[in-house]
């Protein structure tokens, strides 16, 4: 289901996203080209907006209907591009006339996409093809990119230290509490009843360590979602708003 | 925090967290015993004791915005 859109809401849009005009709907696998370049160079984004001049005026796609354009312009997508790309369709019309603009988004993972097994990249106002060394140099460069190495291990080093230090907040926290005499376990000092400070900094480190764990979950939720799906979580959005 | 960003490469980062918690802790235990924090400051010292931890916990917990506030208290609001 393709988003319809106002001209003016579009234009913004893709003013801050780098775009290629593509005049004639005919021009299916020039506008490909361009959008699978445009999603191998280091911005992994773009559009191409079908129908449609650089200053926004309307061309138009032609007299047939958007429906069956839309669904051509998809099996083309799904036939031509590989790996599998997940582009987003819009439209907006003006005098009758409808455009189409197809977006989409390269996740961390994908190191690169082919148009007709060919690989491209934007280079300045056009765009060139991958020679098969250069595609595996990108190959082997890419997967890394934005992804830490020995992440799981640094994740357990982060989950045992807030973990630790949460216990041993609670720890401090429970034997104050308990009553000095007979001590509940007695190898275990017990602090003196009248430490505040002691009180104060477990307290604060439980929050701490609280706070630790929540942004931790959320943040790595955030890129895990991102990586797989190449798009920005909307729950997340709303939460760090 | 940007989700292009691996959490990851900022690891230690969390693991000051506890620490800055413990800070905000003791200074707003300081400030709860020394009266300036009224929450249950008049109260007997058994429960008095208790409002360290939870005034304690909740600086830990929000020691970020808590930091936040204090930057813009003392250095005025930031320049556009």
């Amino acid at each position: 289901m393709a988003k319809r859109m106002r001209l003016e809401d579009l234009m913004m849009q893709l003013a801050h996203q780098p775009t290629k005009f593509i005049l004639r709907i005919g021009d299916q696998e020039e506008g490909f080209k361009w959008l699978t370049a445009m999603l191998n160079s280091d911005g992994r984004q773009g559009n191409v907006a079908f129908g449609m001049q650089c200053d926004g005026t309307i061309v138009g796609v032609g007299s047939r209907n958007p429906d069956e354009i839309l669904q051509a312009l998809r099996n083309q997508v799904q036939s031509t591009i590989n790996p599998p790309l997940s582009c987003a369709f819009k439209t907006a019309d003006c005098e009758g006339k409808t455009d189409v603009v197809v977006s989409a988004r390269r996740p961390l993972h994908v190191p690169l996409y082919e148009y007709d097994r060919r690989a491209h990249v934007r280079k300045g106002t056009s765009y060139r093809t991958l020679a098969m060394v250069e595609k595996i140099a990108l190959a082997r460069v890419r997967p890394p990119l934005g992804i830490a190495g020995g992440r799981i291990f640094f994740l357990i080093v982060i989950l045992l230290c807030l973990l630790g230090s949460s216990g041993l907040a609670l720890y401090v926290l429970l034997t104050m509490s308990a009553p000095p005499n007979p001590p509940a376990v007695s190898w275990i000092p017990g602090p003196p009843l009248n430490a505040w400070w002691l009180l104060a900094v477990a307290g604060g480190m439980l929050g701490g360590c609280a706070r630790g764990l929540w942004f931790l979950t959320l943040d790595i939720y955030g890129f895990e979602h991102r990586r797989r799906t190449g798009r920005s979580s909307a729950w997340l959005k709303q939460i760090y708003k | 925090m940007g989700d292009d960003f691996d959490p990851m490469f900022v690891w230690y980062l969390y693991a000051t967290k506890p620490l800055t918690g413990a800070v905000f802790g003791f200074l707003f235990g300081l400030l709860q015993r020394l009266g300036l924090v009224p929450f249950l400051a008049h109260t007997a010292e058994s429960e008095r004791v208790g409002g360290v931890v939870v005034v304690a916990a909740l600086a830990g917990l929000l020691s970020e915005t808590v930091n936040e506030k204090l930057y813009t208290a003392f250095s005025g609001p930031a320049k556009q």
